[in-house]
């Protein structure tokens, strides 16, 4: 277990390695110098000239690159926002807890909804249940996050004005928020879990746990249930990411101050270092996700960590 | 018994009825798209000043936005972006993907280890982020939104083309045409690629819904189609300002997005299970 | 084997599966009998319905869209009319089961020891005492290693341990019969040979009647004692293995003794036979051998062919009433 988790460590820093380059050389491949870009258009001559020696454009390219990481690593210094002539990590600080929080809730959430309703799908295949949400999920991955959340506003905020419109200040600004997360998220994971369960009910493990005697609530919890945690458990981890790139849509609708809204409005508003800092993070915490996840799949399925140790990859 | 392959196809639409009611609402909003200067009794960029905000009426069916443009014109000539976003956003990532996999199922080696790096990459940032920063990179507008999708989608093509040419590569006809003193360009592309196209056609069916609705989320972001173009995702967004005053701005657009996008949806499930059977469990 | 030693009696057993387009009748009107101590087998090219027959005592059949008709009689109680909980205490008590791919059939996130344990725990033994009969167990069936093995998981261990775990498993709350449904099919000849000396060892110390389902004829020779053929879903012949190999009498035996040299297993395997297994629709009536038949008249194909004894032991399903005659 111990060679697993080193090895999916490694495998991990190395990805963020060559990530962290690509994002680092985003400002290389777009169109002008990169002073230029970082200044606005605006600038004089001069003033490029200062910049670009100020910022160490003039340097060769790795020196820049390893001098950035340096400066990220240790000093957390990603730079300064131009839009907001301020460093950019103050900048974003207050905003990873607001975004990590609503993610979060919603993972939670959403898979103690979607898990049980999937196995119940599952075991009663066909039935009313199953049928309703296999619909319901159909038509649910259709309809876009950005166009749940404003009819949720139209219906809740504005028509039944059970909750606040926008703003962050109460809790119940979040609810909105959240339900929207929850539900765009609910058709994969329904579906993922339903076809995990069924698969495990087909094993032929299931035949023989019959075979000893099991009562059918112990096959169920103990062999089908316990077999197909596995990869809700992983699923569970991979979903963060995602759910976090999720928001940046929900919270620009809901005008909730998180990592999205920033990242959309420095987008729009070409704030350069923002971009660069907020992708590398987010790009991070999806690796780290990931490791994460390869280490529950380790602690739950003893195949997996048989196979990547002992084995001959 | 006369089964020509037309009615054959007819007969197995009619069974399928999931593709038979995809084909329906897709070919319905292609033929908005085709008359939209027909159906649609005002222009798009019509702005009336008189006319801001106005509710559904006789006269504007769908009501008005804050520039007093009919929505429902709006939304007809907005079926014209959405179908460009699904043919030219599903053709670069057949571009991109088929190439990257030929090449990599056909030569392997280095060349492939090199190229499928980049599709785990793709694989391991969320897409929307990765889209984000394509964005960032080249500009915002519509063709650039649709070229970020295609730069973080195509690696799902390129796997399925891989696989597929590496079955294929090692089968006796191969072999012939080899013989015989074929190009590897001429091999891949008339020899592999006409056995790829079933389970092609299939994936990007299966793809479609998805890259019509990253477009569009980047649209409704303000970094995809600008002003005054009717991109639907752009009129949402819009019309979120005016949620309290103007209601049906939000709702209507977004309901052509879901009609499309469920079209599409169950068109591809429906096409899925007529050319690839073995797809189908579940 | 005395008149009162009979532990199982089948009674007409069917078996339909439900299908798109109505009924598939896997298994038509099964009958035989089991006594205690007894290996019995049935035997049969695949997709004749023995492994359906099997499951169908335990009602273990996995798709559940099936149908289950006729009378399975165990220790004096109609099986098929038990309710899913009585059944549940027949399952491994009374009746024990093994199968054809002891990988698939051990769940891979539990150790082998722990999942033998889960069964003697429902007995209400306590946890410790229950750890210490999984090692003795695994003693009964020759694991190596035993103290060791119970903490392997079934991906680390060589098929025929597997097959032994679960041989111990089934074993383990010593139930009067054991069905084994292929149980050495996916096992190389060496270890095949072990496993059988392993079931007939342990038949002989616990007096465990064993069901043994096979398409390996070589393999009923060497352990059986009586013998069931069974052809697209009926019984065709039944007697002692002597009855069998020494007086072969419906058609369908005879051809399959005839390709039968009986040295290794590879070719101890039921040769094919010209011509393809019906479908089985329900509610067909005629011989189901018929149209692989060299002796079959009209009659075969349009009435059910009666049950002939030859002698107490032995009786097939013919219209032919000697039996085929030699070089047929």
């Amino acid at each position: 277990m111990k060679d697993y988790v080193i090895k999916k460590l490694l495998l991990g820093v190395a990805l963020i390695f060559c990530v962290s380059f690509l994002v680092f050389s985003m400002i290389y491949m777009m169109p002008g110098d990169p002073a230029s870009i970082m200044a606005g258009q605006l600038s004089s001559r001069e003033n490029l000239e200062a910049i670009r020696h100020e910022y160490g454009f003039d340097r060769p390219f790795l020196v820049q690159y390893f001098d950035w990481i340096r400066k990220i690593l240790f000093e957390r210094d990603f730079g300064i926002s131009y839009k907001y002539r301020l460093p950019v990590w103050g900048l974003i600080k207050t905003r990873i807890p607001i975004s990590l929080k609503l993610t979060v809730a919603t993972l939670i959430i959403e898979n103690l909804v979607a898990v049980p309703l999937g196995l119940i799908c599952a075991y009663k295949k066909d039935s009313l249940i199953d049928r309703l949400a296999v619909g319901t999920s159909l038509v649910l991955t259709a309809v876009p996050s950005f166009w749940l959340a404003a009819i949720l506003m139209l219906v809740f905020a504005v028509n039944l004005k059970l909750v606040p419109v926008a703003g962050f200040e109460s809790w119940r600004n979040y609810i909105l928020p959240i339900v929207t997360g929850v539900v765009s998220g609910l058709a994969s994971t329904i579906r993922l879990t339903k076809s995990e369960a069924m698969d495990a009910l087909r094993e032929k493990y299931v035949i023989t746990a019959y075979a000893k005697g099991l009562t059918k609530r112990g096959v169920l919890v103990k062999h089908v249930l316990r077999n197909s945690l596995i990869i809700i458990a992983v699923n569970l981890f991979l979903q963060l990411p995602w759910l976090i790139s999720g928001y940046i849509i929900i919270e620009n609708v809901f005008g909730i101050p998180g990592m999205g809204n920033l990242m959309v409005n420095s987008i729009v508003e070409q704030d350069f270092n923002v971009i660069q800092a907020i992708i590398l993070i987010i790009t991070t915490l999806t690796v780290v996700c990931n490791i994460l996840s390869d280490i529950v799949l380790g602690i739950l399925d003893p195949r997996i960590r048989i196979a990547v140790t002992g084995g001959d990859r | 018994m006369n089964d020509s392959p037309v009615r054959e196809f007819f007969k197995t639409c009619y069974k399928n009825r999931n593709f038979l009611i995809g084909l329906i609402m897709v070919g319905s909003v292609v033929l908005l798209a085709a008359f939209a200067d027909v159906i649609a009794p005002f222009a798009y960029d019509a702005n009336n000043p008189r006319e801001i905000l106005q509710a559904p009426s006789m006269q504007h069916w769908l009501g008005t936005d804050d520039m007093g443009r009919d929505l429902f014109s709006r939304i007809v000539y907005g079926t014209r972006i959405t179908l460009k976003v699904a043919v030219i956003g599903a053709g670069l990532q057949l571009i991109l993907g088929v190439s990257v996999g030929l090449i990599c199922g056909y030569f392997g080696g280095a060349v492939d280890k090199g190229l499928m790096f980049f599709a785990d990459l793709t694989y391991a940032i969320p897409s929307m982020i990765a889209a984000l920063a394509v964005v960032t990179v080249i500009g915002s507008n519509l063709t650039n939104a649709i070229i970020a999708v295609a730069v973080v989608n195509w690696a799902a093509y390129a796997r399925v083309v891989r696989a597929k040419t590496m079955a294929i590569k090692n089968q006796a006809f191969i072999e012939t045409g080899i013989a015989f003193g074929e190009s590897p360009l001429a091999i891949m592309f008339r020899y592999i690629l006409p056995n790829i196209v079933p389970i092609l056609i299939v994936n990007i069916s299966m793809q479609l819904p998805g890259t019509i609705m990253s477009t569009t989320t980047l649209s409704f972001l303000g970094v995809g189609s600008q002003p005054p173009s009717p991109d639907w995702g752009w009129m949402v967004s819009d019309g979120i300002r005016y949620v309290s005053r103007g209601p049906w701005l939000c709702i209507y657009p977004g309901l052509a997005l879901v009609y499309t996008v469920f079209g599409f949806n169950i068109m591809g499930e429906g096409l899925r299970d007529l050319l690839d059977p073995r797809m189908k469990s579940q | 084997m005395g008149e009162n030693s009979e532990l199982l009696r089948l009674n007409e057993l069917c078996v339909d599966y439900k299908v798109k387009d109505g009924y598939l009748s896997a298994v038509r009107n099964v009958s035989f009998s089991i006594n205690r101590g007894e290996i019995f087998a049935i035997v049969g090219e695949s997709g004749c319905g023995k492994s359906t027959v099997a499951h169908a005592i335990l009602k273990l059949l996995p798709e559940h869209n099936e149908v289950i008709r006729g009378e399975i009689w165990y220790d004096g109680r109609d099986l098929n009319g038990l309710s899913e909980k009585e059944l549940e205490k027949v399952r491994g008590h009374e009746i024990g089961m093994i199968f054809q791919n002891p990988l698939d059939s051990l769940n891979p996130v539990y150790t082998t020891g722990k999942q033998v344990q889960e069964g003697i725990l429902l007995d209400n033994v306590p946890k410790a005492e229950a750890w210490n009969k999984v090692i003795e167990m695994y003693r009964d069936v020759k694991m190596p290693d035993a103290e060791k093995r119970v903490n392997s998981y079934p991906h680390e261990m060589s098929g025929g341990m597997r097959q032994r775990v679960m041989i111990g498993m089934m074993l383990a709350r010593n139930p009067r019969l054991l069905i084994a449904d292929e149980p050495t099919t996916a096992l190389d000849v060496t270890i095949e040979a072990q496993i059988l000396k392993l079931i007939r060892e342990l038949r002989d110390e616990h007096d465990t009647a064993v069901m043994m389902i096979t398409h390996n004829f070589g393999l009923v020779s060497e352990i059986a004692d009586r013998v069931a053929v069974m052809y697209a879903g009926e019984v065709v012949e039944i007697g002692t293995v002597f009855d069998i190999f020494d007086e072969p009498k419906h058609p369908y035996t005879r051809r399959l003794m005839q390709a039968l040299p009986r040295t290794t297993k590879a070719q101890g395997r039921l040769k094919t036979i010209d011509g393809s297994v019906p479908r089985l629709t329900n509610h067909k009536k005629g011989c189901r051998f018929a149209n692989r038949c060299a002796y079959a008249t009209e009659r075969c194909r349009t009435e059910d062919p009666p049950v002939n004894d030859v002698s107490p032991s032995h009786s097939y399903r013919c219209f032919s009433e000697q039996g085929v005659k030699e070089n047929g």
